[in-house]
């Protein structure tokens, strides 16, 4: 069963902008709270921050306050983690709970056609919100749990090993022939001089090789002849470990050129958030780090796919069960759902920022109102002797605020119709029957041979 | 979406036609691209005096545009202009064939192909008068644009002189003259309000045309109002496969580009190493050309092909 790629983005795209009344219907409470939770929080990390209540009598406005809280973060969570930890938690608690209020029933529309119950004024929360909600936190402890924290306390171990052993010191004698040439260094500087490979390739790879194995296990397990539904049965798996090993080869390598400096930056940002639990990079040798945050990045990568479709299977069979979560991206499935997710995070991009961010609200919306405003700024001055009347500034600031505020909203809509009907059409597909094979299917006109 | 034309089967469909028929593609156009090439070389030789760029520093002492041509600037003119169009129309022969295989199913046989037939100008033709309306609609936004911000077009030619003086007096080692520089942000802008005028008009010209080409090859004659009526109740479709070709196009130019970047990135580190390694650096240049070429050549018969198989799934349903 191959995941029909232009259908399932077609479809979602679609679903997003031709439902938007709905979704404006069963989302606009929700998403109004959720944008009063995202304002008031600021003002709350604010006032732990500052040991006082802040209020829009001290930051005249949410832009002012947000700025303050942009140059304070890094003191806040130096000076009172507990209590910001516990902001951030209840944040997310509240946005989840409001988020889940809306998308279970999109996502059953979406799934099964089920039409939300009526009525303007909707916030539901019952079993499918929990199981929207459960879902997706148990997808996210799966793979954080038990891919990526493995991944990183032994590395954790193992590079602090590396890095304590390269730092004890030991006598050198440069001159062989002479005993007072004695010199202190450290293994590491040894290393460097005589065996730069021993550092730089054979201790990362040593640390990496049980998880470069484990992708390599999955990669040839993941694609046996019963994933690929027009696979001969026998399978060929000399020729599928190459393969697999090529490409989990050509994957790594991309990783190790393109993401290097990311990959980097990333753990020892992480390491500032997450303390002791994370492996200190600074002193391991770059290679290791690299090698640990390719080979993290990609489990973590291949088991979010696997369990990407499993809220919408929860939500739409009312169970918890995983279902036919994981047939959905067997095979070449899993590229396929890849292919899926890069094209609508980059219909969302182009609509967000291009035609949202700078085509409307930096260019046509100022545009539009400044000759309005400057077309009502000169009949007012007609009417009053050759003076501008004080509301029309004030106004069109108003207007102008309110349009920006109005195209955010859509634009969420939008988002969440989009996100709500794929994990809708994602349930469908892990219930649809096995297809006809290819060769059975009529070929198209351009396919006869004459 | 109309339930003639669903727009992801539709481009699944062009998607596989540009893998299924990758080779016919090449086939059509290898020998017009072939042509392409020597048509513009003859031309350069034959207008260009090549003899001013091969005497050290005599580029230096060139003035005028007429100095580097053998012919006055006239005759080059139109010269170029018919080249340009000779070469149009090959091309638009290339994509008739490939017009005629998606919708028709006719293949024509033969590894060189040039083709100037009735479906090759009907398809220039076509094509010229999409252009036409194009300018059209351009022009109409652009007055619009102007009367708006109260400009005029000679405005926009004065500014961009000033700037290109700016520029001219920036290379000899002059101060920036800020305020043309500004002037000329100011004319982009308008520009910018320009394109966004003619939006929906170029949106709405383009959705609904878009079987004139492949219409006019696969029935020898020109379809322009046809189109219009044949497009009548699947306009919202055409707009979601124009979506998600320009989203998918995207995609697949970033996997490429990555794939290629990695290629590249292995060929210049063995072509560095020297002696069997960078030997070996010409196998991997050697892929890249060759990957090169493949992709542009499917991304192409994707193109064309959508056209024509939005085509005949409106006439045919099928």
């Amino acid at each position: 069963m191959g995941l029909r790629i232009f259908p399932v983005v077609g479809e979602a795209l679609n679903f997003g902008g031709r439902r938007m009344a709905t979704t404006a219907r069963i989302a606009w409470l929700p998403v109004v709270l959720v944008l009063i939770v995202n304002m008031a929080s600021v003002f709350v990390y604010l006032s732990v921050i500052l040991g006082r209540v802040i209020t829009f009598a001290d930051a005249r406005t949410y832009l002012i306050a947000q700025n303050a809280l942009g140059q304070m973060w890094a003191r806040g969570w130096r000076d009172q983690p507990e209590a910001m930890a516990a902001i951030t938690a209840g944040n997310f608690i509240l946005i989840a709970l409001l988020t889940a209020s809306f998308m279970a029933p999109l996502v059953r529309l979406s799934g099964l056609g089920e039409k939300p119950a009526p009525g303007l004024i909707r916030m539901a929360f019952g079993p499918d919100q929990l199981r929207f909600i459960a879902a997706g936190l148990l997808s996210f402890l799966f793979v954080a749990l038990l891919i990526v924290a493995p991944i990183l306390l032994t590395s954790n171990y193992a590079l602090n090993y590396i890095a304590d052993a390269l730092s004890q010191t030991m006598a050198s004698f440069p001159d062989p022939d002479s005993l007072h040439t004695i010199e202190f260094v450290t293994v590491g500087e040894s290393l460097a001089e005589s065996a730069e490979w021993i550092v730089n390739l054979a201790l990362p790879l040593g640390v990496i090789a049980p998880f470069a194995l484990l992708i390599w296990f999955i990669a040839f397990a993941h694609f046996h002849p019963r994933n690929r539904p027009y696979a001969p049965e026998e399978g060929q798996p000399i020729v599928r470990a190459l393969v697999a090993l090529i490409g989990v080869i050509i994957i790594s390598g991309g990783a190790y050129f393109f993401a290097r400096e990311g990959i980097v930056n990333l753990l020892t940002v992480a390491r500032g958030v997450g303390g002791a639990l994370l492996p200190d990079v600074s002193q391991a040798p770059q290679g290791a780090v690299l090698f640990m945050g390719v080979a993290a990045y990609l489990l973590m990568l291949y088991f979010n796919l696997r369990l990407y479709p499993y809220p919408g299977v929860a939500v739409c069979r009312k169970s918890m069960g995983f279902g036919n979560t994981l047939r959905v991206s067997r095979g070449w499935n899993i590229v396929r759902l890849q292919v899926i997710l890069l094209a609508i995070s980059i219909a969302f991009f182009v609509v967000q920022i291009l035609v949202i961010n700078i085509g409307a609200l930096k260019i046509f919306v100022p545009w539009v109102t400044g000759l309005l405003e400057e077309a009502v700024a000169v009949t007012t001055r007609l009417l009053n002797s050759g003076v501008t009347s004080d509301w029309v500034r004030p106004l069109f600031v108003w207007i102008r605020n309110g349009v920006n505020l109005f195209l955010q909203i859509i634009w969420l809509f939008f988002y969440f119709g989009v996100v709500a009907s794929l994990y809708g059409i994602l349930y469908r597909e892990s219930e649809r029957e096995e297809e006809i094979p290819p060769e059975a299917l009529e070929p198209a006109i351009w396919e006869r041979r004459t | 979406m109309s339930e003639r034309l669903p727009a992801g089967d539709t481009l699944n469909e062009a998607f596989q036609f540009g893998l299924k028929r990758w080779w016919t593609v090449f086939r059509y156009g290898w020998a017009t691209v072939a042509v392409s090439i020597l048509l513009i070389a003859a031309f350069l030789l034959l207008a260009v005096n090549t003899a001013v760029f091969n005497e050290q520093y005599a580029i230096e002492s060139v003035e005028e545009i007429s100095d580097v041509l053998r012919f006055s600037v006239g005759v080059t003119v139109v010269m170029a202009v018919l080249i340009y169009l000779l070469i149009s129309l090959l091309f638009c022969g290339v994509v008739a064939s490939v017009y005629r295989l998606a919708a028709l199913g006719e293949d024509r046989p033969g590894f060189c192909q040039l083709r100037l037939d009735g479906p090759a100008v009907r398809v220039f033709l076509s094509y010229l008068i999409i252009t036409v309306l194009s300018g059209l609609i351009w022009c109409a936004a652009a007055m619009v644009s102007m009367a708006l911000g109260g400009s005029g077009p000679g405005d926009l030619f004065r500014e961009f002189k000033d700037f290109f003086q700016a520029v001219m007096n920036a290379d000899s080692g002059a101060a920036w003259d800020m305020e043309a520089f500004y002037a000329v942000m100011s004319m982009m802008r308008s520009f910018l309000l320009v394109g966004l005028i003619a939006l929906i008009p170029m949106l709405y010209v383009n959705i609904k045309l878009i079987p004139f080409p492949p219409g006019s090859a696969a029935e020898n004659r020109l379809l322009l109002f046809g189109s219009f009526s044949m497009t009548f109740g699947h306009a919202w479709s055409i707009f979601g496969i124009y979506i998600l070709f320009f989203i998918f196009v995207i995609v697949l130019s970033l996997i490429f580009e990555i794939a290629a970047a990695i290629v590249q990135a292995i060929a210049t580190v063995m072509a560095t190493m020297g002696g069997a390694a960078a030997l070996g650096s010409l196998i991997f240049f050697a892929i890249l050309f060759a990957a090169s070429v493949f992709f542009n050549v499917y991304i192409f018969a994707v193109q064309t092909s959508l056209r024509a198989i939005v085509y005949r799934r409106l006439t045919s349903g099928a």
